[in-house]
């Protein structure tokens, strides 16, 4: 009786416990404190009433489709190798690397490099696997891939499509810590990748711009990892070892306007008028890629 | 012995129950949201959460210049109409569906790289006078032009 007595508690305590974790991402209340005047007041308590928060980081594919439209080249070499897969033997690595993958499949695609993107599709289906992600990237991924190598905006989308399964089974499965972890990791590889391709700020301004338009996505990274570090260690530990990148961002300055909206009423398009500038030095921009570089590096170890 | 039973019943009940919405959530939003990004292509970001009337949330994401983009915003059909707004980081309102109808799609273009605010809010069912309240998934997809 008295065994019974203590499986009842062990039932409610783990009940609750599960109830708190299935939770924990939603109820994400903004401060409102220091209200200054009514007009921020009125913003502040919009917040306050907002209950759930999410961050979406940008596509490793839309990443690399910028970085292409502002100029930049393919380099096979600067690729994670994937022979390099069979060391990834931690939860951590595998996602980490699942995203580093990720981010490689898609530069590939962007450049439509058919033999690379079956190899990385390969690469990354099993360390999927390793994560019990079978179906994110299943047979039927690999033949529609095989089947329109020849197409590049049809292989975009079977790669967007291996990235919503990913993240989604992720989500599904009360692991969204591991979804995280993938999405950094395709994070650091495109940053990578860009800061690898690009050497002088007035040269290549075009592509610096874009590389440090990624401070923006940088906060939400931050941000969304946040939200795990105190139960997860793993988080932690990426979240430390993004302090070099917070603190090279930090130091470039990106200045702008307010935003105006047009809308094309023909098109139903409305165009977000505004204006940007990049402060940034040579050496600001060097210090930028090595810390990017020290951290892929260190992902893909 | 019976009592242990049905607690377990409970609890596994509840795990369960957790699990199967938010499955139905992905299955929604793949099914249901996904095609109203055509022709753009989905980021592959699956950004969706399970709401009743009332109550809202936020997306936080980074959209670039030059770049064409298209909002798509679902709910479960059991839920009333979902206003969906857009703001600029310092939270001026820059587009909201409650003055277009409630229209589900939004397509912008960004002169220059902004963090943009995706704000969603279920509506109350003032028509429907019952003690239930309405819950179900809203997904938020966002594509963009690969052209």
């Amino acid at each position: 009786m008295r065994s019974n007595k203590k499986l009842i508690r062990l039932l409610i305590v783990l009940g609750l416990m599960v109830g708190i974790v299935g939770c924990s991402n939603s109820d994400k209340k903004t401060d409102t404190s220091n209200v200054v005047d009514e007009e921020q007041a009125q913003k502040e308590n919009l917040v306050k009433e907002v209950k759930k928060v999410m961050f979406s980081l940008p596509s490793p594919v839309e990443t690399t489709l910028l970085l292409k439209q502002a100029g930049a080249g393919y380099d096979e070499s600067l690729l994670n190798p994937t022979s390099n897969s069979t060391k990834y033997n931690t939860d951590k690595q595998k996602a980490l690397n699942l995203g580093v993958y990720g981010a490689d499949l898609s530069y590939a695609s962007i450049f439509e490099q058919d033999q690379t993107i079956m190899q990385y599709m390969q690469v990354s289906k099993k360390l999927a696997i390793g994560l019990d992600l079978l179906a994110a990237i299943d047979q039927s991924i690999i033949d529609r891939l095989e089947a329109n190598h020849d197409n590049r905006d049809s292989v975009i989308r079977i790669i967007s499509e291996t990235f919503l399964n990913s993240n989604s089974t992720l989500k599904e499965d009360n692991r969204p810590e591991m979804a995280a972890l993938i999405l950094a990791g395709g994070w650091v590889e495109a940053l990578y990748l860009a800061t690898q391709l690009t050497k002088d700020v007035v040269k290549d301004k075009e592509l610096v711009e874009r590389i440090v338009e990624q401070k923006l996505s940088f906060g939400e990274l931050t941000q969304l990892l946040g939200q795990y570090t105190e139960q997860n260690a793993d988080i932690a530990d990426v979240v430390a070892q993004l302090q070099g990148v917070s603190k090279a961002f930090e130091e470039i300055e990106i200045v702008k306007s307010g935003i105006e909206t047009v809308t094309d009423e023909a098109s139903g398009t409305t165009v977000l008028k505004a204006t940007q500038k990049i402060n940034i030095t040579q050496a600001q921009y060097d210090a930028l890629k090595k810390v990017a570089a020290d951290l892929r590096n260190s992902f893909i170890q | 012995m019976k009592k242990v039973s049905k607690l377990l019943v409970l609890v596994v009940s509840f795990v369960l129950l957790g699990t199967l919405s938010y499955g139905q959530c992905r299955t929604f939003a793949k099914s249901e949201c996904k095609p109203a990004l055509e022709p753009y292509v989905h980021d592959g970001i699956f950004n969706a959460t399970e709401l009743s009337e009332g109550e809202s949330a936020e997306l936080y994401k980074t959209f670039y210049s030059n770049q064409n983009y298209r909002i798509a915003i679902c709910g479960d059909a059991q839920l009333p109409k979902i206003k969906f707004s857009i703001m600029d980081a310092d939270r001026n309102v820059l587009f909201t569906n409650a003055k277009h109808s409630f229209k589900r799609v939004w397509d912008f273009k960004m002169e220059s790289s902004q963090q943009l605010i995706i704000s969603i809010e279920v509506e109350t069912n003032d028509e429907n006078i019952s003690d239930e309240i309405a819950r179900g998934c809203v997904a938020v997809l966002v594509g963009f032009s690969a052209d």
